[in-house]
């Protein structure tokens, strides 16, 4: 009785107010839509363009160059430098799967000590650039013991640098993600642990057949990022590989731009387009996760 | 658990096992330095942006490979084809990590610093002298190349800037495009002239287009050398003067008057090629073809070269250098030798649009496909270049910023450029 002589009022009054704070809200998000939309409509209407119209501002192009990215992926072995990218994203992703779950775990469940200044230097691992950290983390992986050459001390060669190792191994334990499992797993209830240890359940076994199956939308989270942060690694592959072999399709497209005094924009927004596609195709079907994940590691823990 | 513990033991046997096949491969090379050529054994390391790694690239650096092995038949040659961009830090990371590069490209800047850091080797002892420059290659590149008396690079290609004027919105003006202004005073009052406005007063198009949307440093420079004022002299800086305080003025004077701060087109191209300004800096060979910005538009432009009392033309470049620790110095010099030669040259100049440096480049394939790249081509004695202390490539990014802030009249330039001067060593 009381709810409906309060509601009553309050919905009639509110409604109004709901619906142009509903509009303006939609305005606003359609201005962010067409902001971030922008570049990648740009990207696809340069690709179609002459050197010409590219100089000249235009939208539309004159006509539709399909040509362009015939010429584009023709200058290169771009089916080698897909592959390449697409060996390296997945197995960054399973290693840091392995990884970061695992450390997660430990930093939410296991009853180390410290764990909690454990948990502060990772997240203080977020603020430190990758700059910083490139000359030394490429000693570390021309030290590598017995790789590439070296002994066991680590001298004589070249240890991973020019290989598979060096470019899936360094970037794949991410602090971003172990903080994100760890996040994760600390929404579990101990209790689920503690049934299983019950049932005599070890350490491993929790981890592996009871928490880590809780977290799926975890482990599809960080996939989703991981893959995306490897398809796009651009500096890390330059570094460390002189054999064209081994580089990426990121490192492929400068070639469009090797002098930068004479861009090829046509090709390079064609090239670029092509390889935007699987991450757009990946984010269209793992948006949710996406969003889950950022949520999750902002606001809870 | 018996299944988990197989399992561990099947994951140990995997990893130890590519961890033993990973094992001897890579072992970094004894020094062939005294070893005959035709003897000498292992790989030749060079970093080179000169060659974008497309087919087309990879082809011609093939060929100066094959060239290569004619002396040294035995020896691998290992190509990192770098971007400019991440130049110093492939460099950096080669010599922390103690494997260096035997050959390196870099360009016009790098090579003092790099020199002052000995991280080049003196090329005297392979017979490299000025004369030699002079004789076979660019001789206003000697400087660039020179640190402390020595040289320390060979010039590959260049990469210069010239200045061009459209006929039709000289003739539309009232100027002589057959008389195109060259001197700062000169410059101004036709950029004057040739800015067009809307009723507003908004620029539409632009009468002088300096080419440097937010960098001022390589247009300061050319500008302060055509009054016969290098940038450095004997590597003391130079420009905290007269002179050099009356070149930034000149530049301050233009912008927001002859052409709006920061206008730049989408394609990162000289605004005179598309008529979106009347006279304004290019760089080195423009396409005439209707890939590029089609014949019209190029019979519309004429070339010219700033000249404030000395007629100059900036001009870039790659020039190959020998790693001062590098483990085949001999076999590094022979490479050299062959990524001189006028055919790869060439085909260098060819795959970057720049030109060849050797020294009858006006008459090279690359002078003769355009005539941008034959006007500059005609030029090259007029070189001047950046750069001139140890630290210049540290410097740079500030002294962009700095002429920036000037030019903006957030600073005094005056004192902008005793500031910058101080910082020079």
């Amino acid at each position: 009785m009381t709810s409906a002589t309060v509601t009553g009022p309050i919905a009639g009054s509110k409604a109004p107010g709901l619906r142009v704070g509903r509009v303006l809200l939609y305005v606003a998000l359609c201005l962010g839509a067409l902001v971030m939309i922008t570049p990648f409509v740009w990207m696809v209407l340069t690709a179609f363009k002459s050197d010409l119209e590219i100089a000249k501002f235009s939208w539309l192009p004159g006509e539709l160059r399909w040509r362009n990215f015939v010429e584009a992926m023709q200058t290169a072995p771009f089916l080698r430098y897909f592959r390449n990218s697409l060996f390296i994203a997945i197995g960054e992703t399973a290693f840091t799967l392995a990884v970061c779950t695992t450390a997660g775990y430990a930093l939410a469940k296991l009853p180390i000590r410290g764990s909690k200044a454990l948990l502060s230097y990772f997240i203080l691992l977020l603020l430190v650039p990758f700059q910083i950290i490139l000359v030394p983390l490429f000693l570390i992986v021309k030290s590598i013991p017995l790789f590439g050459g070296n002994n066991i001390l680590g001298q004589g060669g070249i240890g991973w640098l020019n290989s598979w190792w060096g470019l899936i191994i360094p970037l794949g334990a991410a602090p971003l993600f172990t903080f994100l499992a760890r996040q994760f797993y600390v929404s579990l209830p101990n209790e689920l642990a503690q049934a299983a240890r019950v049932d005599g359940l070890g350490e491993f076994g929790i981890f592996w057949r009871i928490m880590t199956p809780l977290i799926k939308p975890a482990l599809i989270t960080i996939c989703v990022f991981q893959i995306e942060a490897a398809w796009n690694a651009f500096l890390w592959p330059l570094m460390i590989t002189t054999s064209d072999e081994m580089r990426p399709l990121q490192l492929g497209l400068a070639i469009f731009a090797q002098n930068p005094a004479e861009v090829q924009w046509p090709y390079l927004m064609a090239g670029t387009a092509l390889a935007t596609l699987p991450m757009i195709v990946m984010f269209i079907f793992a948006q949710k996760r996406f969003v889950e994940g950022m949520a999750n590691v902002g606001i809870k823990g | 658990m018996r299944r988990g513990a197989r399992s561990g033991v099947v994951v140990l046997a995997a990893v130890l096992g590519l961890a033993a096949s990973s094992c001897g491969n890579g072992v970094i090379d004894k020094s062939t330095d005294g070893v005959p050529p035709a003897e000498a054994t292992g790989t030749l390391r060079v970093l080179i942006p000169s060659f974008p790694p497309s087919n087309k690239g990879r082809e011609e650096f093939d060929k100066v490979v094959e060239d290569f092995k004619k002396t040294y038949p035995k020896m691998k040659v290992e190509p990192d084809f770098a971007t400019y961009g991440n130049l110093n830090e492939k460099i950096s990371t080669s010599i922390a990590a103690g494997i260096p590069y035997d050959v390196m490209v870099t360009g016009v800047g790098w090579v003092q610093t790099f020199a002052s850091k000995r991280l080049f080797a003196d090329l005297g002892p392979y017979g490299v002298t000025p004369e030699v420059i002079q004789d076979k290659s660019i001789g206003a590149m000697v400087p660039a190349a020179t640190y402390d008396g020595k040289l320390y690079a060979y010039p590959i290609v260049a990469d210069a800037r010239a200045v061009a004027l459209r006929v039709s919105a000289f003739k539309e003006a009232g100027l002589d495009p057959d008389r195109p202004p060259k001197n700062m005073t000169e410059l101004k009052a036709a950029a004057e002239k040739l800015t067009k406005r809307d009723a507003n007063g908004t620029i539409t198009r632009s009468g002088f287009d300096l080419a440097a949307p937010t960098s001022f440093r390589q247009t300061y420079t050319t500008l302060l050398a055509s009054t016969g004022t290098p940038l450095y002299l004997d590597g003391q800086p130079n420009y905290s003067n007269a002179k050099g305080v009356e070149t930034l003025e000149w530049i301050k004077s233009m912008i927001n008057n002859v052409q709006v701060y920061g206008q730049r087109n989408a394609a990162q191209q000289p605004l005179v090629y598309t008529g979106e300004a009347a006279m304004g800096i290019t760089g080195g060979a423009v396409d005439c073809s209707d890939k590029g910005i089609g014949q019209a538009n190029c019979d519309d432009l004429r070339f010219f070269r700033f000249d404030s009392g000395k007629e100059v033309q900036f001009v870039g470049g790659d020039l190959a250098s020998i790693g001062s620790r590098a483990r085949h110095k001999d076999a590094g010099w022979a490479f050299i030798q062959s990524l001189t030669k006028p055919s790869s040259v060439d085909a260098i100049a060819k795959l970057n649009k720049k030109i060849p440096a050797y020294k009858d480049a006006a008459n090279s394939p690359q002078a003769k496909s355009n005539p941008l790249s034959k006007f500059v081509a005609s030029g090259l004695e007029l070189a001047i270049y950046e750069g001139g202390s140890a630290n210049w490539l540290e410097m740079r990014g500030n002294f962009d910023t700095q002429l920036t802030q000037a030019v903006l009249g957030q600073k005094d330039p005056a004192k902008t450029l005793a500031n910058l001067s101080g910082q020079s060593r």
